[in-house]
């Protein structure tokens, strides 16, 4: 087992008011947000955590049965990763990264809860029209906030045009691709020993 | 193997009339064998004059050869023997004739009479055609020795070139394979490490691959749980996707 401070790619941040945090600390030290807050704001119970969530119905059968297969094929390469692809409409006065942060912890995963340390939660906002990325414990050092954000920015295309599957199909690809080149460079790394 | 042979023979036979045998072995001091003493004082000496000169001059060796009656071998044959044994550059002529009234004949040989070898049966032929034109025996041999000894002299400088030509040829030739085994010699290195490098990178597409190929696994770790959040702390990563105003 390692720190995940050791392996960890960037820092950590409130997802409320994006203050650093250097520690663990149980709320932060700037805006006083935490998962009590969280469940304070957000009082209704979370939908369950599937591959994916369209509460506005907007996709098609055939949409999500393509999404679903390119889950199911990137499932085979990164058995450990669960995507929770969520496209629902949202009013601009819900900050998505403390929707994020509430649905990840509040929801249920059908695997049950261990499955969400390597959880990766897409939020398409169609409403507000926004998006955020929040991830499990286990997966949070693999990937900088950075790199999200230049996933989602290169996806901006496809969710102007409202081409919400395409749009989350490329999410899953590039995703795919960061988290298998990320996946190798950590297994020559520890076979090297380097981060013991 | 001739040489046994002709002395076998003589063994068997004997030489008739007692008359002495040709030494191929061993030239004769003026290059002149003459054993009866067909050729009168005179002729001999200017014989030997020209013999000289052209052995100083232009290394030719020219040799006579009066055999007081055809050997058993074959006066050809003999005087080539002689002419083979008692030369010492590559270029040489015996004139010989068989009796005091034969006519002359005259043998060559030598690596670089070779070079031209019709040019020069081409001077004999012109010899002994000017040498039937004279009158007595002995200026026939004398027209003989004269005409072989310019005709072939003249020659032996295109002999010379010719030779130095095909060792430059010769040269060009070794250098040109040596260049050849060279060159094939760099191609073989370098394509050898180039092979080498190939190689290498098809092992380490190889080993990439395998450590890629299946299922992959990220470690496990510690994680820094914050903000009560019991499965995530949440991140900071929202961008809109909106028409910008």
């Amino acid at each position: 087992m390692y720190l995940a401070k050791a392996l960890a790619k960037g820092p950590t941040a409130c997802p409320s008011c994006g203050f650093i945090l250097d520690d663990e600390p149980t709320a932060c030290p700037r805006c006083g947000f935490s998962g009590e807050v969280a469940v304070r704001k957000f009082r209704f119970d979370p939908p369950e955590l599937t591959a994916i969530i369209d509460a506005g119905q907007t996709l098609s059968a055939d949409e999500k049965a393509r999404l679903e297969k390119s889950l199911k094929r990137l499932g085979k390469r990164l058995p450990q990763v669960r995507f929770i692809l969520c496209l629902v409409p949202l009013v601009p006065e819900i900050d998505l990264r403390e929707f994020g942060f509430w649905l990840l912890n509040a929801g249920a995963m059908p695997e049950g809860d261990e499955a969400k340390s390597f959880g990766i939660l897409f939020l398409v906002d169609s409403k507000s029209k926004r998006l955020s990325v929040t991830v499990g414990y286990g997966l949070e050092p693999m990937v900088r906030d950075s790199e999200w954000e230049e996933i989602c920015r290169s996806l901006r295309p496809h969710f102007l045009r409202e081409r919400y599957a395409e749009g989350m199909e490329e999410f899953v690809e590039e995703t795919g691709k960061l988290l298998i080149e990320r996946a190798l460079e950590y297994k020559r790394e520890i076979a090297k020993g380097d981060r013991r | 193997m001739r040489a046994v042979l002709l002395f076998l023979l003589l063994l068997a036979f004997g030489s008739p009339g007692g008359a002495q045998t040709l030494d191929t072995s061993s030239p004769p001091d003026d290059g002149i064998w003459d054993p009866e003493r067909f050729l009168d004082e005179d002729y001999r000496h200017d014989i030997a004059a020209r013999i000289d000169n052209e052995k100083v001059t232009k290394d030719f060796e020219l040799f006579v050869v009066l055999f007081p009656h055809e050997p058993m071998a074959g006066s050809e044959v003999v005087a080539r023997e002689a002419g083979a044994n008692w030369a010492t550059s590559g270029y040489w002529a015996v004139i010989y004739q068989v009796g005091a009234e034969g006519m002359p004949e005259c043998a060559i040989g030598g690596e670089l009479i070779e070079l031209l070898r019709p040019d020069a049966e081409l001077v004999i032929r012109n010899a002994k055609t000017m040498a039937w034109l004279v009158g007595t025996r002995q200026e026939r041999l004398d027209e003989m020795v004269n005409e072989v000894a310019t005709g072939l002299g003249f020659l032996k400088s295109r002999a010379e070139l010719l030779a130095i030509q095909a060792g430059v040829e010769a040269r060009k030739e070794r250098e040109a394979r040596k260049e050849a085994r060279t060159r094939a010699l760099v191609y073989l290195i370098v394509f050898s490490f180039l092979g080498l490098l190939a190689l290498l990178g098809l092992i380490i597409l190889f080993k990439r691959w395998r450590e890629g190929a299946g299922p992959l696994e990220f470690p496990r770790s510690v994680p820094r749980k914050r903000l009560l959040g019991p499965h995530s702390g949440g991140g900071n990563v929202q961008v809109s996707f909106g028409e910008e105003r």
